[in-house]
């Protein structure tokens, strides 16, 4: 699920590539800030993405600094703001159901302490943001369900993973320009998890049948997984078209037009790189 | 068809556990992933999954469109916070998404209005008044699926925001009824957003060449399609 929303590097420009570090490196740093190490580790593309996108619709002040930090050993800026503050809450939140996860499926020991140390931090969020973290709870709770019932209609985990971050790209309650702004958030957060979640699946497929696990796609015909993916990619830029962005607009539509697509394996087999 | 528990090789009464496992379990011999090219393979996976819906859906009681709106089976309570409304799996009330699928939604009721069966025209008017989840329930108490009713059945499960669903039961209705202009006109659409995404990426610089090639193919296909008139 993670890592999927990030940029082609090699199409930024340079001045662009400081921005994207910077806002990366920031939401680092309030990771490290909320949760010390483990935070960190937490540490995604995804969210970033987020951070850009709401730092620039709501136009925030942002504090540059710089910064060295062990990844980095040489000073390089980064970015502060109430945006990557957020991003970094649901950032450890949602880190904290992956670790559950992954400690449920693989048994892995190191899952269980992760989630064990990220739990404390739940509380203190889920004050900050009732509204996200119960939808995410909920949402998570329903595709569980699914995944035991071994539903195969792909619609119904889609959406339900959308739902998920429709509610999440929704940051703001209050505002003059919030109210305008939701419903295309809401569409665009919507169509991003469909596809991540239908991206994941698709490279997921080969392993899960033979590991026997759940995957919804195992009905579905395999050549059509590009074209439902680039369906559900139009409907997310077409969301995204109608928000008035600021800044950093080129460092977006690089993530939604070519970086999303960098994690697909292409179902000729071939991995498939940049675009 | 021959009785479904003994494709999957399991009793009758069996539990959703055992019947979930064994479905895998055929899955990992027979799914054209693993056995690439081969066509037995293919039509004995076929077999299976018809197989495992057919007891799905019985024991389940038949099908059930309740839970298209994305809360699953008993969890019916689903507040998502307050921009939910009463057009559930898609955005609510601002929602684009059905007007982003289909354009101009009047423009796939044709003048033949009379024509279907008693059921399909049901169908129909609930799909026009948008009422998507009657239309669902109404369709799938039929037996014969036809190339109208996959018709309707995208463009129920299009309104209740099924979109994997809904382009694949467009796309069956065309390849059911090829020389159907209403049908095709409707798969159209999918597509053409696609290629609006496609266009708008190339403009801006970035190599859509990877997605495009596979789109591409199917518009061409369906080019052929006009003119040969047959299933393809």
């Amino acid at each position: 699920m993670f890592g999927t929303v990030r940029a082609n590097r090699k199409a930024l420009s340079p001045e662009e590539r400081k921005r994207y570090d910077g806002a990366y490196c920031g939401l680092c740093r309030e990771l490290g800030a909320k949760a010390g190490a483990l935070g960190r580790s937490c540490l995604s593309y995804d969210m970033t993405f987020l951070s850009m996108l709401l730092s620039s619709l709501y136009n925030l002040d942002e504090q540059q600094e710089n910064c060295v930090c062990r990844v980095r050993p040489i000073s390089h800026p980064f970015i502060a703001n109430e945006a990557l503050s957020y991003c970094a809450d649901m950032n450890i939140t949602l880190a904290y159901y992956q670790a559950l996860d992954d400690w449920k499926d693989d048994r892995k020991k190191s899952a269980k302490q992760k989630s064990e140390a990220l739990a404390k931090h739940l509380p203190e969020i889920a004050e900050k943001w009732p509204r996200q973290c119960r939808v995410i709870k909920e949402k998570l709770k329903s595709l569980s369900e699914m995944e035991k019932a071994n539903e195969l209609n792909p619609d119904l985990p889609m959406n339900c993973f959308g739902e998920l971050l429709g509610e999440l790209f929704m940051w703001r309650e209050q505002g003059p320009d919030v109210r305008d702004h939701a419903p295309a958030l809401k569409a665009m957060g919507a169509a991003l998890g469909r596809f991540i979640y239908l991206l994941d699946a698709c490279n997921d497929l080969k392993r899960d049948i033979k590991k026997q696990r759940y995957n919804p796609l195992v009905v579905q015909r395999r050549e059509e997984f590009t074209p439902l993916l680039t369906m559900m990619m139009a409907e997310c830029t077409a969301a995204f078209d109608k928000l008035p962005i600021n800044r950093d607009s080129g460092i977006l539509r690089n993530v939604l037009y070519s970086g999303v697509w960098q994690s697909y394996r292409h179902p000729s087999g071939k991995k498939k790189a940049e675009a | 068809m021959e009785d479904p528990y003994s494709i999957l090789g399991i009793s009758p009464g069996v539990s959703d556990e055992e019947l979930t496992q064994a479905y895998r379990r055929l899955a990992k011999k027979y799914h054209p992933d693993i056995n690439p090219g081969n066509k037995n393979a293919e039509l004995k996976m076929r077999e299976i999954n018809a197989a495992y819906e057919q007891i799905k859906k019985q024991k389940s009681g038949g099908v059930n469109y309740e839970q298209t709106d994305g809360s699953y089976g008993k969890q019916s309570q689903n507040q998502s916070g307050g921009y939910r409304g009463e057009n559930p799996g898609d955005q609510g009330p601002f929602s684009g998404g059905f007007n982003f699928w289909f354009g101009d939604f009047g423009d796939f009721f044709g003048e033949d209005r009379e024509q279907g069966t008693p059921e399909i025209n049901q169908a129909r008017a609930l799909v026009e008044g948008g009422r998507y989840r009657d239309a669902l329930l109404v369709l799938s108490r039929l037996p014969n699926h036809t190339g109208e009713w996959f018709f309707y059945s995208a463009l129920a499960n299009a309104g209740t925001g099924n979109r994997v669903t809904a382009i694949s039961h467009a796309r069956e209705a065309v390849r059911i009824e090829p020389g159907n202009m209403q049908y095709r006109s409707l798969l159209n659409q999918f597509e053409r957003n696609s290629f609006a995404y496609r266009e708008a990426g190339e403009g801006r610089g970035f190599s859509m060449r990877n997605l495009g090639s596979s789109i591409f193919r199917i518009i061409l296909a369906q080019l052929f399609c006009l003119f040969c008139c047959r299933p393809c």
